[in-house]
């Protein structure tokens, strides 16, 4: 285990910010840590790093445990901060040169680092000019880039892709991947599941400082629902083509909209072949069909009552 | 320490870039406030060498203890300065004074040396011409060192001595533009020094800024999770904005005295000895608004709120001098230990003040670093 939070606790005042807390983390996974606003994800990275004061409980990261300043085990680690910290009157080289000097780097391989994290975060041919003229999405990669400068074993992202561009946002979930594929374990929260979903391969799902679930995504999903719902845009429908579907043992509902069928049916139960010939059968023109699987939206809807971003 | 000399080396950087808010105006509005004040209110200052002031001088003391005035006023230092007539009646001193004969009347009472002798109020009565203020000035500051005289002298007769000797002090005379030399400051001297010291305050801002951004929120917070201790990393920060700060100074320094002729005296490296602990001071001024209030707009409001205030009563704006025991608020005033530090340096003024003053710097330097590590403690949550 890369890290290991056993029983943490962190009170402000009331709030209990965060809820006895246990989560393991393994060695080269991208864990991911989902939550709406207020869940309690900055908390726990910022115990994990040492900003916040313990309440109680126990953090074990490389098999140490954290108590108070430790620039070893720092060393190790890299943060991507949830609101954007880099110094607007130093150019992105300086901003990444003066973190990598932080951690320890330096000469050669100072130079070199640099070059590679500005690289890496497509920044390399803006490296001299000031972030104040950088779009959100480029201040985002370069702090990223800063977090990365000294190859580290582990990197907790906090929510690195907020209010950013599309292009932006696919370089950075692209980069995420890579620096898994390059070895690093990665911490990523977020709030928005389709991010989680497409990068994590072990997730937690917070809400209220408590963890409500833990797993693979598809053990996650498999907590939710029992149905899927299929939507098929088509032409020249009628009503006795929605009777012939709703017939079919499996199905729950049937519905017709102007030109769109939607279909409620068992999880798995793979009748798109059934439903297609009648459709045919009748005369009707199928244009487009999709299929919804449960998301984790719908899994933290189940649990919680509550969609994710309120 | 490398991690020391980083955070120094980038603070400072970025301190530089940011030209167009801080740096250049820490050194542009300087340099333009000494011209402009410098010029606008030169007709205060007009006397470079001081001619002596005429004063009417009435002596119905009772007693013995006048005696020792008498003395004081033929003390050629005083008397360089005060060209004194001696009167034989208040009727005939407020003529002449109403005639502009003369600038102020000295007035002791019948009783002024049993009041001296008894702890009283000892009564030794000034009184100006309306429209010179600054000769009824430097009368008060004459006398004033008189009395600190009498007070120590008082203090000698309780303590049991006999024989009581009047020790009579000079130094405080520089609390005015007026040294015991004679010399006296033109306008440009004088606020070559009070802007200069009204600017070192205002580098309380840098640090205060420094500490918010760097340290308490931000990229501070960042850098915190990196290697680098808190202490090397607050070190780094404090040393980085005295640095930043103190350029300016030599920058002003030197200008001033290169291009407007201001006159820094003989014993420049005492001036900017001085100049150092005043930015060390405020340094530690902002580096305290900041970790008490852990708020960056109110760390600045209160920081240019105070500098206002104490470039004030320090006089700093133009010489003003406080009533009674208002007067002993200055002491609270950064600006007017280290313009009393400088003046009496510039000026040849007695060392021992300059060393008070100092003194009282180190001491609100201690104070400000330790409250503030005290609020930084109860500040990580
Ligand atoms: N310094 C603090 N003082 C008091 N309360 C705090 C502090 N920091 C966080 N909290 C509280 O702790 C709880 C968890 O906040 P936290 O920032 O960890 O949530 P989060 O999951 O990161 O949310 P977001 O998605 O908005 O970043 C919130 O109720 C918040 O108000
Ligand atoms: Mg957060």
């Amino acid at each position: 285990m890369i890290v290991e939070i056993n029983n943490l606790v962190k009170r402000y005042g009331d709030n209990l910010a965060v809820d006895n807390v246990n989560l393991a983390i393994k060695e080269g996974e991208i864990f991911g840590l989902l939550g709406p606003n207020g869940a309690g994800k900055t908390t726990i990275i910022n115990l994990l790093t040492g900003l916040t004061r313990f309440g109680s409980g126990e953090v074990k990261i490389f098999s140490h445990k954290i108590n108070g300043h430790n620039g070893k085990i720092k060393k190790h680690i890299g943060i991507v901060p949830q609101d954007i910290a880099i110094y607007e009157d130093l150019t992105a080289a300086e901003n990444v040169t003066m973190f990598g000097k932080l951690y320890g780097l330096s000469g050669n391989e100072l130079r070199e680092r640099v070059g590679q994290a500005l690289a890496f975060t497509g920044l390399d041919e803006r490296a001299k000019e000031f972030p104040k003229k950088f779009s959100g999405g480029m201040k985002r990669r370069l702090n990223i880039a800063c977090a990365i400068v000294h190859q580290p074993r582990l990197i907790i992202m906090d929510e690195p892709t907020v209010g950013i561009d599309p292009q932006s946002r696919k370089h950075i979930l692209n980069s995420v991947l890579e620096l898994h594929e390059q070895g690093s374990t990665v911490i990523y929260t977020s709030h928005y599941m389709e991010e989680v979903e497409q990068l994590c391969s072990q997730i937690a799902i917070m809400d209220q400082g408590r963890i409500i679930a833990k797993g693979t995504r598809e053990e996650l999903k498999e907590l939710v629902s029992s149905e899927e719902k299929i939507d098929i845009t088509l032409t020249g429908a009628n009503y006795t083509l929605v009777e012939k579907i709703t017939k079919i043992p499996e199905v729950k509902e049937c519905s017709l909209g102007e030109d769109k069928l939607t279909i409620l049916t068992a999880k798995n139960s793979a009748i798109i072949g059934r439903v297609i010939d009648i459709i045919t059968a009748t005369g009707a023109d199928v244009l487009s069909m999709e299929v919804e699987k449960p998301t984790l939206e719908s899994v933290f809807l189940t649990l919680t009552g509550k969609t994710l971003r309120d | 320490m490398k991690r020391i000399l980083t955070i120094i080396k980038y603070m400072f950087l970025k301190n530089l870039r940011d030209t167009g808010n801080t740096l250049l105006q820490m050194i542009v509005l300087p340099i333009a406030l000494i011209l402009i004040l410098g010029m606008s209110l030169s007709p205060i200052f007009e006397y470079r060498e001081l001619d002596p002031t005429s004063v009417g001088y009435l002596n119905e003391d009772e007693g013995s203890m006048s005696v020792y005035f008498d003395q004081f006023l033929e003390m050629p230092e005083i008397s360089e300065l005060l060209k004194v007539h001696q009167i034989d009646s208040l009727d005939q001193g407020l003529e002449s004074l109403k005639k502009g004969e003369l600038s102020a009347l000295i007035h002791l009472e019948a009783d002024f040396s049993a009041e001296v002798l008894s702890g009283g109020n000892s009564a030794i009565h000034i009184t100006g011409h309306p429209e010179r203020e600054l000769r009824k000035a430097i009368v008060e500051n004459l006398v004033e060192g008189f009395v600190s005289g009498a007070n120590a002298t008082r203090a000698m007769l309780v303590m049991g001595e006999t024989e009581p000797v009047y020790a009579y002090t000079t130094g405080i005379l520089v609390d005015h533009p007026v040294s015991s030399s004679g010399l006296m400051p033109g306008s440009m001297d004088y606020y070559a020094v009070t802007m200069l010291v009204m600017i070192i305050m205002y580098g309380a801002l840098y640090s205060s800024f420094g500490m918010s951004e760097s340290y308490l929120t931000n990229v501070g917070q960042r850098i915190k999770t990196t290697p680098i201790s808190r202490k090397e990393q607050y070190t780094g920060l404090t040393l980085s904005s005295v640095l930043i700060v103190y350029l300016q100074v030599l920058v002003i320094l030197a200008f001033t005295h290169f291009v407007f002729g201001v006159n820094w005296g003989d014993n420049i490296v005492m001036i900017m000895l001085i100049a150092f602990v005043l930015v060390v001071l405020a340094n530690g001024l902002g580096v305290m608004v900041a970790m008490v209030t852990g708020n960056e707009m109110k760390s600045s409001n209160l920081i240019n709120a105070f500098v206002v205030f104490s470039t004030f009563i320090a006089g700093g704006y133009w010489p003003i001098n406080l009533p009674g025991l208002l007067n002993y608020i200055r002491y609270l005033s950064p600006n007017y230990l280290a313009q009393t530090a400088i003046f009496n340096t510039i000026y040849d003024g007695p060392a021992d003040q300059v060393i008070l003053m100092l003194a009282g710097m180190l001491t609100m330097i201690i104070a400000c670093f330790m409250i503030a590590m005290i609020a930084e403690r109860r500040a990580v949550k």
